[in-house]
């Protein structure tokens, strides 16, 4: 496809079960109960602990941030020496809520300027779920991520769900790419949001009118209020992997903010 | 005091004027503070702080980007700058970086520059354009 794909309130039905290359897109997402769940559950989650950025600063920000071309998505672009980082591919899966926030991961990475790591989104789902195709969200794959990791493809190939795949040597490798600062953000809390888009921070989101978790990379406009997320969808969905979401289907009912990763050179 | 301790002084003072760059860290001709070949950067940051406005964006900039990958060396899979975080662990590093974020800072966010040109560390600079002009003083 690689086109602009806007979601707002007028169209968002279309996009619930898109046929990307002949197949069929899933999503995955579990909404969060946050009354079993709320906010600052997660042992290595602290809530939002940074100070907002005042509305009235928005315009003026956003604009200096798109003069410089300094968005994560063009940290990403350039986030596999120089080449645009590919999007996950979930296959088929209801895993979108591990691809989102292994998404993150590589973002967090790139900023780093670490080297690609081809990171596999399916070992986390996999063990998380007992191997069997589960949605969940977002909060449950990052604090999965940031005790045991994520590996690389070199130690379970991506979509693979063999059971084979979890070994000594794959934790290992796991281990070396966890995070180890996030945040978790207010349901539905657009100021928080705007904030960690500003300031160069991955927003891993649940969007229960999708029911489907992706990663929020740039604020792209105020008025339309319109974000670009990074779906997991491979490359050849919207604008290689990113599409934008428009209005109140930008604003995410979950989400989770990784600052911090550990860093390594594989 | 003697004459001597006169010159000695003097002497002291043009090293300390010659090595005090004028960006407000500290230039050092000729000499590497990261122990490796070629030019070498590091950002050292707290990732969640609210900058200025026009210095926020050398952190995640494209263009900034672009001008590191073509001067900075690769080495193996790894290249010559990094922006860290400064709770970075950094046990996965390689030691050229372990020993730079090693070093002592006076502020964040931090600029290392290390190059066969000489070197600089201190505070980083006000925008983007200020920080690729500073960087072109260093690349060959």
């Amino acid at each position: 496809m690689n086109r602009t794909v806007i979601i707002n309130d007028d169209n968002y039905r279309e996009y619930f079960h898109p046929i990307v290359d002949g197949e069929m897109r899933k999503h995955g997402l579990i909404p969060r109960d946050y009354t079993t769940h709320p906010v600052g559950c997660y042992a290595a989650a602290k809530p939002f602990d940074i100070p907002l950025i005042p509305e009235s600063e928005w315009a003026g920000r956003l604009a200096a941030q798109i003069a410089a071309k300094a968005q994560l998505s063009d940290v990403r672009n350039r986030g596999m020496g120089g080449k645009p980082i590919p999007s996950r591919d979930q296959d088929g899966k209801g895993y979108c809520w591990a691809h989102s926030s292994t998404s993150a991961a590589l973002i967090v990475r790139a900023l780093d300027n670490q080297p690609y790591a081809d990171l596999s989104a399916f070992a986390v789902a996999c063990i998380i779920k007992g191997y069997r195709d589960q949605g969940g969200w977002g909060a449950e794959s990052l604090e999965w991520i940031a005790e045991n990791g994520i590996p690389t493809s070199q130690f379970w190939p991506q979509q693979s769900m063999d059971r084979k795949n979890d070994n000594p040597e794959m934790r290992a490798n796991a281990k070396l790419h966890r995070f180890t600062e996030w945040m978790d953000l207010e349901p539905k809390n657009k100021s928080q949001l705007v904030t960690c888009l500003l300031l160069g921070i991955p927003v891993v989101s649940d969007f229960n009118w999708w029911s489907h978790s992706v990663c929020t990379i740039d604020l792209v406009s105020l008025e339309p209020f319109q974000t670009r997320i990074w779906n997991s969808w491979k490359d050849s969905w919207g604008e290689n992997g990113t599409g934008l979401l428009e209005g109140n289907k930008a604003i995410p009912d979950g989400m989770i903010a990784p600052r911090v990763m550990t860093a390594s050179i594989t | 005091m003697t004459e001597r301790r006169r010159y000695i002084a003097a002497g002291l003072l043009v090293a300390l004027m010659v090595a005090h760059a004028s960006k407000g860290g500290w230039h050092t001709p000729h000499s590497r503070i990261i122990n490796a070949p070629g030019l070498h950067v590091m950002i050292v940051t707290e990732r969640g702080t609210k900058l200025p406005t026009d210095q926020q964006p050398i952190l995640t900039s494209g263009d900034v980007r672009d001008v590191l990958n073509s001067a900075c060396p690769l080495i193996d899979t790894d290249t010559g700058w990094k922006f860290f975080d400064k709770d970075e662990p950094t046990e996965g590093l390689s030691q050229v970086w372990v020993d730079a974020l090693a070093r002592p800072r006076e502020s964040l966010p931090w600029l290392i520059i290390s190059s066969d040109k000489g070197s600089f560390e201190g505070p980083l600079n006000k925008d983007v354009a200020s920080f690729k002009a500073h960087l072109a003083g260093y690349v060959k």
